[in-house]
């Protein structure tokens, strides 16, 4: 037996049926049967986001440090000037002789 | 740019690049050949379910199938897959129906099941190199290039099948007409 004969003897068998009319949509069935429902993607990014914003804003209070004054306090401190009340030691070049 | 950056901003586009529409284009173009691979690899009429597998499975990774890669080659590894794990299933849970063909007595044996019994006779890979070659026509380098093995190992397969399909025909005689 050639190949020829070989090929000629399967070509013979006929006996695969035709699809099923429907075999497209029982595989778009079973599609949307095992696909997520719609609208999950924009669900997930719109839960994602408001995570997004609790976590930075509860951040920002944490980290917020400033101190509320009063505005004696700021008057205080814009006139004060403790430059002249300063009492620095005389730096070490003034006076010295070497110069 | 401007359908890139619509695609970017578009929270439904971000995996949606092959769409159901394009895969069913595929489908049209494919179905046949897929069917023919399953059904002359296991001769019974769970080929109907096999299809339907082979294309969900194929779905499933259908996203990240990049259009420059033949589709045929990637759903026919796909379809390969569905059938050797339905094989290897249907051997260790044996069901007489699923050989109804085989056990038909010689007396009353078509060619269709003479075909069938020859094949099945076949282990699996040899039965797939054998079909490639004799019934779709493809040359050894196509099939070693289409399941990934050397052509020699195709060659190899080849000619084991060959003999023991003869062999089988011979012995059971091949009903011409």
């Amino acid at each position: 037996m050639d190949d020829k004969e070989i090929v000629d003897l399967l070509k013979r068998d006929e006996s695969l049926k035709d699809a099923p009319r429907n075999e497209w949509a029982a595989i778009k069935y079973k599609i949307d049967q095992s696909s997520p429902p719609k609208g999950w993607k924009i669900a997930l990014l719109a839960c994602s986001m408001a995570i997004a914003i609790i976590l930075v804003r509860q951040q920002n209070e944490n980290t917020n440090t400033n101190v509320t004054i009063t505005d004696e306090e700021i008057y205080e401190y814009i006139t004060s000037d403790s430059y002249f009340d300063s009492a620095d030691d005389t730096y070490a070049w003034i006076g010295s002789t070497q110069l | 740019m401007i359908t890139k950056l619509k695609t970017l901003f578009n929270p439904l586009a971000f995996s949606n690049e092959n769409t159901l529409e394009d895969f069913q284009v595929y489908y049209e173009e494919t179905k046949d050949f897929v069917r023919a691979s399953i059904y002359w690899m296991i001769r019974s009429h769970h080929v109907d379910d096999l299809v339907q597998e082979t294309y969900l499975k194929a779905w499933k990774s259908f996203k990240s199938f990049e259009s420059k890669a033949s589709f045929k080659t990637w759903i026919y590894r796909i379809a390969m897959n569905v059938t050797y794990d339905f094989l290897r299933k249907k051997t260790n849970d044996l069901n007489i129906d699923d050989y109804q063909l085989v056990d038909t007595s010689k007396d009353d044996l078509t060619n269709e099941d003479l075909i069938s019994k020859a094949l099945l006779k076949l282990n699996e890979n040899q039965r797939e190199v054998f079909i490639l070659f004799y019934k779709f026509g493809y040359t050894t380098i196509e099939i070693a290039e289409l399941i990934e093995i050397k052509e020699g190992t195709v060659k190899s397969r080849l000619h084991y099948a060959k003999e023991s399909f003869v062999e089988f025909v011979k012995e059971d005689g091949v009903q011409n007409g």
